[in-house]
């Protein structure tokens, strides 16, 4: 059971090549994150997960599906998408509803809808603010409200692009243990940062993309180490690997603890 | 003179029991550049609105204390005069293009054209800052159609084409790659060297460390740290009130408590190879 | 860099087509003066060449295009419907059958006076339709502003028509988003209604938020500052040239409005 790309194309209406002869598979349960600039395809790539975008070359298999062959909602209840702008997704008047709108929408009964919401509530570390309007809320918590919204849908995948924009150390920490504990329920999580220690500390799994493509993927080791990969996906080392870098220390050091038992 | 003076200063928002700010007292040095950091929600933009007079002007809402630009008490000077005085970038990217304008380098040069500046000088102006901040293939293109970096990119130069001497920058980088926020950080860093003041807000804790002069640690409505970066920065206390240290801190710490002591405890790069090269001579390991 | 693009805001905006880069008040007092010409004449001999001298114009100007898309689609449905709404019933005046449709009786009178009502809106229409395609708001707005209307209402009548052009993109949006949570969209008209019908809240919200954050970004832009404002994008004044157009364009529409009144008071006198 995974998500495949199978040499997928994308080109957008007015004729523009986004995405260019890419294959990737996504397994249940895996934790990945996908780094590179902006401009590179990550969000297309993603939009093309959730069957919001159809390729026109190539194939998305949804655990056998083919995009292709469904419409994007029963795609997208498989793959949850998080969109980058939390506005764009979010429509109710408190964030209770906001998170019960697609339970409820699906008919489930009220102790299924109470058990997703306090799920989604306790991944999220909103519940303070389950009676308010989220557009009275900060917009970093306000992304908190349309990721819970989608946790609270249950799908087998989850892509979640750009949490870490303008969050603080608590919300950094709270996507930090919702991934894990995701991964942990089975739920696969696919994550869109340019928070290079994020990405470091949390994915065993990176994938780098520059120029419409996949430039490479492997470990954070890997990824982070590759000089060529870093210029071309215009990506950045982490604070402690660049020390070690400077410093000429052996083996491929990202984290705090290796670079200090290194010297 | 001091730029800015803060003196014992509380605000509540309209219609809120608490206060958004607790009797802050700090001084703004004219040519400085300062670092806002700390937790969402703990008054940091609500400060940056103060400085540029959005509170009390456009804010209702109680203002207790002293604020006083150049001197004068904030409540005597007029909206408008201050926005030709202190340039203002704040997070949202989506909401700071204009939608009046139809290609890029109008939206740029409205600034200028409001402050009344002549044709010739708007068109080399808004060229340079365009070049500066890399929209150089974007001047024809529609503001209204851009992505969100983009746009972010756009809102920067708009205010920096308006070359005030005071700039307060809320989270200028929230949308950008690391590319990005690199040109954006050198653009604040030429801004420096024209002794311009500068009040920063930013969660990279990384780059506030290897430009900031001072830090202002801000919890809770209340001024929890202040003081020159080193100390600020350097400091693991900061970390209790929801601020994160910089990885150069952290490591610095952590050779420390290995018992391999620093001669400093590093707050960036530059710093900890620094000191770690001078450990290796002193102790020849 | 694209220099050309730069420099060309050093002189008068200018686009090359003689109709495009007449002053937008010259362009808009000519159209005036026609549309109220085919208003005075009401008749389908002055008000058909009038259309076509419309599309004749627009194409000139490289609008044909945009412009027959709205004009193609009003002539059409407006001819029909005056068509049948003026044969319908029986009127004093039809005497002269002219065709008989499946049964139904139409009469030369009736087909006339249709004609000459279509041709009137038609002409009318067309005139001002001329001028919106061929005129951008901006430019409208900054010759009223040339001529004393406040830099706010300026600012207030463009952002509007932004926030039209936002509204659909924002619905767009919107229909995406709901898909994404798994809401089906696709499929029969019930279907797409009820996926529908809960985005309009939302679209009209998203109408509104940011409109306060929107102002202090003009604040930042020193909106409000005292003093004159300067003008990156500039446009060329009236020219004397143009000025005789429009005493031509208000000859014209005086002499039709002539043609009909002093017929009228002759009739009146003889009588």
């Amino acid at each position: 059971m995974a998500i495949e790309l199978k040499s997928v194309s994308f080109k957008y209406p007015n004729g523009f090549v986004a995405i260019e002869d890419v294959s990737l598979t996504i397994h249940e349960g895996e934790r990945v994150a996908i780094v590179g600039q902006n401009g590179a395809g990550k969000t297309t790539l993603v939009k093309m997960m959730n069957g919001l975008y159809k390729p026109f070359k190539g194939d998305v298999l949804i655990d056998g599906d083919n995009t292709r062959e469904k419409s994007t909602a029963v795609t997208a209840r498989k793959v949850g998408y998080v969109f980058q702008n939390p506005d764009d997704q979010i429509f109710n008047k408190t964030v209770r509803e906001e998170i019960e709108y697609m339970p409820r929408y699906f008919k489930l009964n009220e102790a299924e809808v109470e058990k997703r919401l306090n799920y989604a509530l306790d991944l999220a570390r909103i519940r303070p603010f389950l009676e308010t309007n989220p557009y009275d809320l900060p917009y970093p918590t306000r992304k908190f409200v349309a990721i819970a919204a989608v946790i609270a849908t249950k799908p087998k995948y989850i892509i979640l692009d750009e949490p870490t924009a303008g969050q603080d150390k608590h919300g950094i920490e709270t996507l930090e243990n919702m991934i894990k504990r995701l991964e942990e329920d089975q739920v696969a999580t696919l994550t869109i940062t340019h928070d290079m220690e994020f990405a470091v500390r949390n994915f065993k799994r990176i994938i780098a993309m520059a120029h419409k493509n996949v430039l490479l993927e492997g470990t954070a080791q890997e990824v982070f180490w590759n000089e060529d990969v870093i210029s071309q996906a215009r990506i950045k080392k982490p604070v402690i690997g660049e020390i070690a870098k400077s410093l000429n220390c052996e083996g491929n050091i990202l984290f705090c603890d290796e670079l200090v038992d290194s010297l | 003179m001091a730029a800015i003076e803060l003196k014992d200063v509380s605000y509540r928002h309209p219609y809120t029991k608490e206060s958004a700010l607790k009797h802050i007292t700090y001084t703004f040095e004219p040519g400085k550049f300062y670092g806002v950091i700390g937790e969402n929600g703990g008054g940091k933009t609500t400060l940056c609105n103060l400085i540029r007079g959005l509170i009390p002007h456009f804010y209702k809402g109680r203002l207790k204390g002293d604020v006083l630009i150049d001197g004068k008490d904030i409540r005597d000077w007029v909206l408008s005069d201050l926005s030709a005085k202190i340039g203002y970038v704040f997070q949202n990217p989506f909401t700071q293009i204009s939608s009046i304008k139809s290609t890029v380098f109008e939206e740029v040069a409205l600034g200028l054209e409001n402050l009344g500046v002549p044709k010739d000088e708007i068109i080399s102006r808004v060229t340079t800052v365009c070049e500066q901040l890399k929209i150089t293939d974007l001047i024809k293109n529609d503001p209204n159609e851009l992505s969100g970096g983009q746009k972010q990119r756009v809102a920067f130069a708009s205010i920096l084409a308006m070359d005030m001497d005071m700039m307060i920058i809320d989270e200028p980088t929230s949308q950008l790659d690391p590319e990005g926020t690199e040109d954006v950080f050198s653009i604040i860093k030429l801004l420096k060297d024209q002794h311009k003041t500068i009040i920063l807000v930013e969660h990279k804790i990384d780059l506030i460390a290897e430009y900031c002069e001072e830090i202002l640690v801000m919890s809770n409505g209340r001024l929890a740290f202040s003081g020159p970066t080193h100390e600020v920065l350097g400091n693991p206390a900061i970390m209790e009130v929801g601020a994160m240290m910089p990885q150069s801190a952290v490591f610095g710490h952590a050779m420390k408590a290995a018992g391999k002591p620093l001669q400093q405890i590093p707050i960036n790069q530059a710093e900890a190879v620094e000191f770690v090269n001078a450990r290796k001579e002193h102790y020849g390991n | 860099m694209d220099t050309t693009f730069i420099e060309s805001f050093k002189s008068y905006q200018k686009t090359g087509n003689f109709w495009l880069d007449l002053n937008p008040l010259t362009k808009l007092s000519i159209c005036s003066a026609f549309a109220m010409s085919a208003l005075f004449m009401m008749d389908w001999r002055y008000g058909i060449p009038l259309s076509i001298l419309c599309c004749i114009v627009v194409a000139l100007a490289g609008k044909f295009k945009e412009f027959f898309q709205i004009y193609g689609k009003l002539s059409i449905i407006l001819i029909v419907f005056i068509m049948i709404v003026r044969q319908l019933g029986t009127r004093p005046e039809n005497v002269t059958p002219l065709i008989n449709v499946f049964g139904w009786q139409w009469y030369t009178e009736s087909f006339k006076a249709a004609w000459d009502t279509a041709s009137f809106i038609l002409g009318f229409s067309g005139a001002f339709l001329v001028y919106f395609i061929t005129t951008p708001m901006r430019d409208l707005m900054y010759t009223l502003e040339q001529k004393g209307v406040s830099h706010e209402t300026s600012y207030i009548m463009l952002a509007a028509m932004q926030n039209i052009v936002d509204l659909r993109k924002a619905a767009t949006t919107i229909l995406d988003s709901q898909k994404s949570r798994g809401i089906e969209t696709e499929g029969n008209i019930i279907v797409r209604a009820k996926a529908f019908f809960p985005t309009l809240g939302p679209l009209l919200l998203s109408a509104f938020t940011g409109s306060e954050e929107k102002l202090i970004a003009m604040d930042a832009r020193a909106f409000s500052v005292k003093g004159n404002h300067t003008f990156l994008r500039e446009l060329e004044p009236i020219t004397p040239k143009e000025n005789i157009l429009i005493f031509l364009a208000w000859a014209i529409a005086l002499a039709t409005l002539l043609s009909k009144i002093i017929p009228a008071v002759m009739r009146a006198v003889t009588k």
